[in-house]
C-alpha cells in the first residue's frame, strides 16, 4: 500500500510537470503579446520592447520554459502583469473559496445521491423507483448556471431565505454554511444526479451476484445481506467516478464562482481571460490540473481502501 | 412425515413470469431426500434442476413463483413459511453450495470473515470460538495452513478452494439437507474429484441428506444413492442408482445413458437424443419429449403420461412402460 501511494505521488510530479509544459506552451503559442499588456494600453513601442526585455520573453522558447519551471519548483509562479502581485499569493487568497465550493458540492452530492441511487435499486420498479430516476435524469440535464440562477431567484430574490452571493466562511461554519448551500446544491446537482445513476444500477448488478445469493443462503437477515455485502461492493463504481466527477465540479465551479460572485479561482481565471493576463491564467490553469490530480489520487487510494483487490500487486 | 426424509417436495408447481406472461418451469416435481442419502437430480440444461434447488432455499428470482405443492423439511413445510420464518430456516436446516465458485464469496471480505459470519449466527458462538471453529471446519475440507487462509480474500485463493471454504461454510453450520448445484463443474477434473470424495466423506460423519444436482453421469455413478431424471421441467424417472443405470426405462433417460461412452450401454439399440431442447416459452402437447422422442405412439402427442411405479422405488412417466413391464 505504501508503496504503491509512493509510486502514485513519484508520477502526479511528473504529471504536474507534463501540464506545467502544455500549459506555458499553448499560452505561448496563443495570439497577443504580453509584453503589450503589462506595459499598459499608453506605452510606447520601445517602452514594450523594454517591458519585453525584463520579463524575459526576449528569450528563446525553451530557456522561457526552463526558467518557469524552475521558477514553479520553487514555489513562484511569476507576478501578474497588470496587479505586479506574485500569482501564488493572488491564487492562495482565493484557492480557499474554491476548495470550499468544491468540497461542499461533493459532500452534497455523496450524501444525497448515494443513498438515493441505493434505496431506488432496493425498491426497484416501485413508485418511488421511478421518481428518482426521473429526478436524476432532470439533474444531469440541468445546466447548473441556470438552476443556480433559478435557485438565487427563488430563495434569496422572493424567499429571502439565502443569501445571493459571496463566501466569506467555510460551510461547516453557520455562516459559511448559509452561504454555501444554494451554490454548492447548484454546483452539486449533476454530480448528485450521477451518482444516483452509478449507485443504481450497481447496486442492481450486485444484488443480483452470486455472492449476494450466498449470503442470503447463509440464513442473513435482508438488512445484514444489503449493508454488510451488498453496500461496499455497489460503491466501488460510485468511487472509481468520483475523480472524474470532481474534474467536472472544478469546471462546474468557475461558472457557478460567476453566478454567486464567489471570488475564487473560477472568477480569477475568467477575469485573467478577459484581460489578457497570461500568468495568471498559467498559474489559475496549472492550479486547477493540480487540484484535480490530487484529488484523482485520492480517490485511488480510497478505492485501495476499499477493495483489497487493488492493493495487493 | 416418514421417519429419516429430510426433505419431501410433493407436487411442486412452479413458473417464470416473462415479459408479463407465466410460463411454467416445473410442472408436478416431487421427490424425497432422506438422512444419509444422496438423491442426484440429472438433466440437460435448462430443464430446471437450478430452480428445483432455489425453490427449497426459496431463492427464487423475482420474476419466478411457486404456485403450488409443498415443500417439507423436517417436518415444516417451507411453501407456508413467511419471509422471517425462512430466514431462520435457511442456512441453519438447509445449506447450499452454488455452481460458481469463482463468484459465489464476496470479494471485499476475508474469508475468515464470511465464515464466521455462518458459525456466529448458526452455532451462537462469540467471534473468539467462531474463528477457532473456522479453523477446524478448513481443516475438515482439507485446506493447509486453515490460520492464514482465514485473513485472505477470495480473490487470493483458487477455484477448488474457493469451493471447500463454501463447503465448509455450508457444513459449519450443521444442517439437516445439503443442497449442492453443479458443484463440481467449474472446476478441473482432479479437483473434482477431490471435492466429490470431501462430499462423500463429510455425508458420512454429518448424518444429512444430500441433494446433489449434476448433468454429468460420471459424477452421479460415483456418488448418488437414488436418482431423479427432470426433462422440461418434469420428472420422467426416479429410482435407485441401480434401479436407473441398469434399467433404464424412460426413452430419455436411455438416451442420456448412451450419450455417455462409459457407461456399460451397449446392449440399447438408442443413439444419443436428437434433437433439442425445449424452450419453457414453447408449449407442447402431451408428453414433452415427444418431438425427439423415437418411439412415441398416439398417446404421447395428446395427453402427459402418468407416473407409475414399475418395481419398489423406481417411478417411470411414459406411456411405453405399463405397470406389468
Ligand atoms: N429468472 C428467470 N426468468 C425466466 N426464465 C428463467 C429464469 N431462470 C431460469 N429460467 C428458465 O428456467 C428453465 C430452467 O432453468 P434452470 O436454471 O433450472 O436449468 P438447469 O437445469 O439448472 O440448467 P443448467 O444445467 O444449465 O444449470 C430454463 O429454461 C431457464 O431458461
Ligand atoms: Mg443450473
Amino acid at each position: 500500500m505504501a508503496k504503491y501511494i509512493l509510486k502514485r505521488l513519484a508520477l502526479m510530479v511528473l504529471l504536474v510537470i507534463g501540464m506545467s509544459f502544455l500549459v506555458f506552451a499553448s499560452l505561448y503559442f496563443a495570439q497577443g503579446d504580453p509584453a503589450e499588456i503589462a506595459a499598459g494600453p499608453s506605452a510606447s513601442v520601445e517602452e514594450v520592447e523594454a517591458m519585453r526585455h525584463f520579463l524575459g520573453l526576449d528569450q528563446p522558447f525553451f530557456v522561457q520554459y526552463g526558467n518557469y519551471l524552475w521558477n514553479m519548483l520553487h514555489g513562484d509562479l511569476g507576478t501578474s502583469l497588470l496587479s505586479r502581485q506574485p500569482i501564488v499569493n493572488e491564487l492562495a487568497v482565493r484557492i480557499p473559496n474554491t476548495i470550499n465550493l468544491a468540497v461542499a458540492a461533493m459532500l452534497l452530492a455523496c450524501i444525497v445521491g448515494i443513498p438515493l441511487g441505493m434505496i431506488a435499486a432496493l425498491k426497484k420498479d416501485s413508485i418511488l423507483d421511478n421518481a428518482l430516476t426521473t429526478i436524476s435524469l432532470a439533474g444531469i440535464s440541468v445546466p447548473n448556471f441556470w438552476f443556480g440562477t433559478m435557485l438565487i431567484l427563488l430563495f434569496c430574490v422572493r424567499l429571502h431565505i439565502f443569501p445571493t452571493g459571496g463566501m466569506t466562511s467555510f460551510f461547516w461554519t453557520a455562516k459559511g454554511f448559509r452561504e454555501a448551500v444554494l451554490p454548492a446544491t447548484a454546483l452539486g446537482l449533476q454530480v448528485a444526479a450521477g451518482f444516483m445513476r452509478i449507485g443504481r444500477s450497481s447496486m442492481l448488478d450486485v444484488l443480483q451476484s452470486d455472492y449476494i445469493r450466498t449470503a442470503r443462503s447463509k440464513g442473513l437477515k435482508e438488512r445484514v445481506v444489503v449493508v454488510v455485502h451488498a453496500l461496499r461492493n455497489g460503491l466501488i463504481p460510485i468511487v472509481t467516478q468520483m475523480g472524474t466527477s470532481f474534474g467536472g465540479l472544478l469546471g462546474g465551479a468557475i461558472v457557478t464562482e460567476q453566478v454567486f460572485a464567489i471570488n475564487g479561482i473560477g472568477t480569477y481565471l475568467i477575469n485573467a481571460i478577459n484581460q489578457r493576463n497570461y500568468t495568471a491564467v498559467q498559474g489559475s490553469v496549472l492550479l486547477i490540473a493540480t487540484m484535480f490530480i490530487v484529488v484523482n489520487l485520492i480517490v485511488d487510494i480510497l478505492y485501495c481502501v476499499i477493495d483489497p483487490r487493488i492493493s495487493y500487486d | 412425515m416418514e421417519e429419516g426424509k429430510v426433505l419431501e417436495i410433493k407436487n411442486l408447481h412452479a413458473s417464470f413470469s416473462i415479459q408479463k406472461k407465466d410460463y411454467e418451469v416445473l410442472h408436478d416435481i416431487s421427490f424425497d431426500v432422506k438422512r444419509n442419502e444422496t438423491v442426484c437430480v440429472v438433466g440437460e440444461s435448462g430443464c430446471g434442476k437450478s430452480v428445483t434447488t432455489l425453490c427449497v432455499m426459496q431463492l427464487l428470482p423475482n420474476n419466478g413463483k411457486i404456485n403450488s405443492g409443498s415443500i417439507i423439511l423436517d417436518g415444516e413445510d417451507l411453501t407456508k413459511m413467511d419471509k422471517k420464518e425462512i430466514v431462520k430456516v435457511r442456512g441453519k436446516k438447509m445449506g447450499m453450495i452454488f455452481q460458481e465458485p469463482m463468484t459465489a464469496l464476496n470479494p471485499l471480505l476475508t474469508i475468515g470473515f464470511q465464515l464466521r459470519e455462518s458459525l456466529m449466527l448458526h452455532r451462537g458462538v462469540d467471534k473468539k470460538k467462531a474463528n477457532e471453529m473456522a479453523v477446524e471446519y478448513l481443516q475438515k475440507v482439507g485446506i493447509a495452513n486453515p490460520e492464514s487462509r482465514l485473513k485472505q480474500y477470495p480473490f487470493q485463493l483458487s477455484g477448488g478452494l474457493r469451493q471447500r471454504v463454501l463447503i465448509a461454510m455450508v457444513l459449519s453450520a450443521q444442517p439437516s439437507l445439503l443442497i449442492a448445484d453443479e458443484p463440481t463443474t467449474a472446476l478441473d477434473v482432479t479437483i473434482q474429484k477431490q471435492v466429490l470424495t470431501l462430499l462423500n466423506d463429510l455425508k458420512k460423519d454429518m448424518n444429512a441428506g444430500i441433494m446433489f444436482i449434476t448433468h454429468d453421469l460420471g459424477v452421479v455413478a460415483e456418488i448418488a444413492d437414488r436418482i431423479v431424471v427432470l426433462y422440461a421441467g418434469r420428472k420422467v424417472e426416479e429410482g435407485t442408482t441401480e434401479q436407473i443405470f441398469r434399467n433404464p426405462k424412460h426413452p430419455y433417460t436411455i438416451g442420456l445413458m448412451n450419450a455417455v461412452p462409459n457407461v456399460d450401454a451397449d446392449e440399447y439399440e438408442f443413439a444419443p437424443i436428437q434433437g433439442t431442447f425445449p424452450n419453457i416459452t414453447e408449449d407442447i402437447k402431451g408428453c414433452r419429449f415427444n418431438p425427439r422422442c423415437t418411439k412415441c405412439i398416439g398417446k404421447c402427442f395428446e395427453e402427459a403420461p402418468e407416473t407409475i411405479e414399475v418395481e419398489p422405488g423406481h417411478l417411470v412417466a411414459c406411456h411405453l412402460i405399463t405397470k406389468e413391464d
